[in-house]
């Protein structure tokens, strides 16, 4: 009996022995746990059973907060922030996060706050990352088939382009080519003016018809570009079709390297074609003149636009990584840069 | 206009002038492109923050990089950097550049866009600079494309691909090659 009492008793002692534990764990791992809040990290909510109910909160270990303080040493003054996640590695090299436009006010008067979160949706927040992290990307399916169309120009470009442009820069100097491309610029104004009234540009439009008169009277049929002397004329942002579909709201689509055209996107491949439906040169080979003809007319055009194109080209991949890659992400930012004039 | 910590707007937009006027100065001068890249060096090593253009082109992988191989891997890009500038001017093509407003993005940083007129072609450049105790250029957006973010695309791939070794291998093999 005695036996049965003791054995009852250090059931029920052990029994509360292990809740008072528990008890104890849970606030120690309570006070481990934080959630981030209005900038500031505080106790999570925890229950016996977890997260409460419905609860979408991510939780951080304390230790996993790390302290920045407000006022940078002289060697990280960049960085006037608060506090980010404490990176996992034994790097001396301490995480630095984008600062959340912090205003001089409270650079003042918070100088003594030291827990304040910044990117808290972001595992890793620190300089490396910076304004980088949102780089203009763009979907590459086939690209395979693209790597190998970008080595077969490159060695179009190489051996056959580049000779021919060469002799073009020989045969003409400088001022006739850029006669030349002052003439051919100057006639594809309908496809500026066009694309300009089809993204709502009225005041573009009219500068660029503007700009059409006075090269084609004053310029001698475009030869001069007198526009460049009249500040309101002189950068007026260029419009094409593929630009029109961007600010229409179409993506880029998929990403495609024509053969000799080199790099496109979908919606640029299907832009150029309404190009093509409204440069006056090409209108020629519909107006009786042959096709021959309406070649060695554009020939001039081509041989200034692939000599600059040749130099871009060389200029993005000369020194690349992956040349494939350098050219892709040049193409898009530059694409995504019109669109967004 | 105050931007940085200690400095302002102002002194950023003379910083950058000043090294630009350097570097066209010495653009003019050069006989040759091959030799360019060298002349440049100087005046680049003071007005470029190589040291923060390294870490953002190799974005997180970096922390993954010992020391040795941070000041190796900083190393190996900046001559690439100074290649890629360099090969952007042509002897006896100068630029003529205006510059437009200088913006302030955020304390200790300024962007300042400019027009510049180059070989008959109008560039957009945009110039982002910041101050670490003196104002230094982190990057230079030419037309929309950021010399960094086009690098970190490159060496996302890289690091995806192989780790360190091959960002490491990858710099050192581009770094070799001839500019020619």
């Amino acid at each position: 009996m005695r036996q049965s009492i003791a054995f009852w008793t250090t059931l029920v002692a052990a029994f509360f022995c292990s809740r008072a534990g528990f008890a104890s764990d849970q606030t120690a791992l309570n006070s481990q746990i934080v959630i981030i809040r209005e900038d500031r990290a505080k106790p999570a909510p925890l229950t016996k059973n977890g997260t409460p109910k419905n609860s979408n909160e991510t939780l951080f270990l304390r230790t996993a907060v790390k302290e920045v303080p407000l006022a940078p040493s002289p060697q990280e003054k960049k960085k006037p922030l608060k506090t980010s996640l404490a990176a996992p590695q034994s790097n001396s090299r301490k995480p630095t996060p984008k600062p959340t436009k912090p205003t001089q006010k409270n650079a003042d008067t918070n100088k003594n706050d030291t827990i304040k979160i910044t990117k808290i949706s972001q595992p890793v927040s620190n300089d490396d990352l910076d304004e980088y992290s949102d780089i203009a990307k763009i979907a590459d399916p086939a690209e395979p088939i693209n790597r190998c169309t970008f080595w077969l120009n490159h060695q179009l470009y190489n051996y056959v382009l580049r000779p021919i442009s060469n002799v073009y820069e020989f045969v003409l100097p400088r001022p006739a080519r850029n006669a030349v491309h002052n003439v051919f610029d100057n006639a594809e104004y309908p496809v500026r003016v066009v694309n300009h009234a089809l993204q709502f540009e009225f005041k573009r439009a009219d500068l660029e018809t503007r700009k059409f008169f006075v090269n084609s009277v004053a310029g001698i049929g475009g030869i001069l570009k007198v526009s460049d002397k009249i500040p309101a004329l002189s950068n007026i942002p260029s419009a094409d079709t593929a630009q029109t579909f961007a600010k229409w709201g179409i993506g880029h689509g998929a990403y495609v390297v024509l053969p000799v055209l080199g790099p496109r996107s979908v919606r640029d491949t299907v832009g150029m074609a309404g190009d093509y439906a409204l440069n006056p040169i090409s209108w020629l080979s519909y107006g009786g003149v042959g096709g021959a003809t309406t070649l060695a007319i554009s020939g001039p055009s081509a041989a200034q636009n692939m000599n600059e194109r040749i130099r871009i080209y060389d200029s993005a991949t000369k020194n690349a990584i992956d040349p494939y890659i350098a050219v892709r992400t040049g193409y898009v930012q530059y694409r995504d840069q019109a669109a967004s004039k | 206009m105050t931007c940085g910590f200690s400095a302002s707007t102002p002194d950023a937009e003379n910083s950058l002038k000043k090294s630009v006027g350097e570097v066209v100065a010495i653009a003019k001068d050069s006989k040759s492109s091959s030799g360019l890249s060298e002349s440049l060096r100087p005046v680049l090593m003071k007005s470029i923050s190589f040291d923060a253009m390294t870490r953002r082109a190799i974005g997180p992988g970096w922390r993954q990089f010992t020391e040795a191989q941070q000041k190796e891997a900083t190393r190996l890009f900046t001559t690439l950097i100074i290649r890629t500038y360099s090969s952007k001017f042509t002897p006896g093509e100068l630029p003529e550049i205006s510059y437009k407003t200088a913006r302030c993005p955020e304390p200790g940083r300024v962007e300042i866009a400019t027009s510049t007129l180059y070989r008959g072609s109008q560039y957009e450049v945009i110039y982002r600079l910041e101050d670490t105790g003196g104002w230094r250029i982190t990057d230079v957006v030419i037309e929309g494309a950021s010399l960094v973010a086009n690098y970190r695309t490159q060496f996302d791939a890289a690091f995806k691909e192989g780790g360190v070794d091959a960002v490491m291998n990858a710099l050192k093999k581009s770094a070799s090659q001839s500019t020619e």
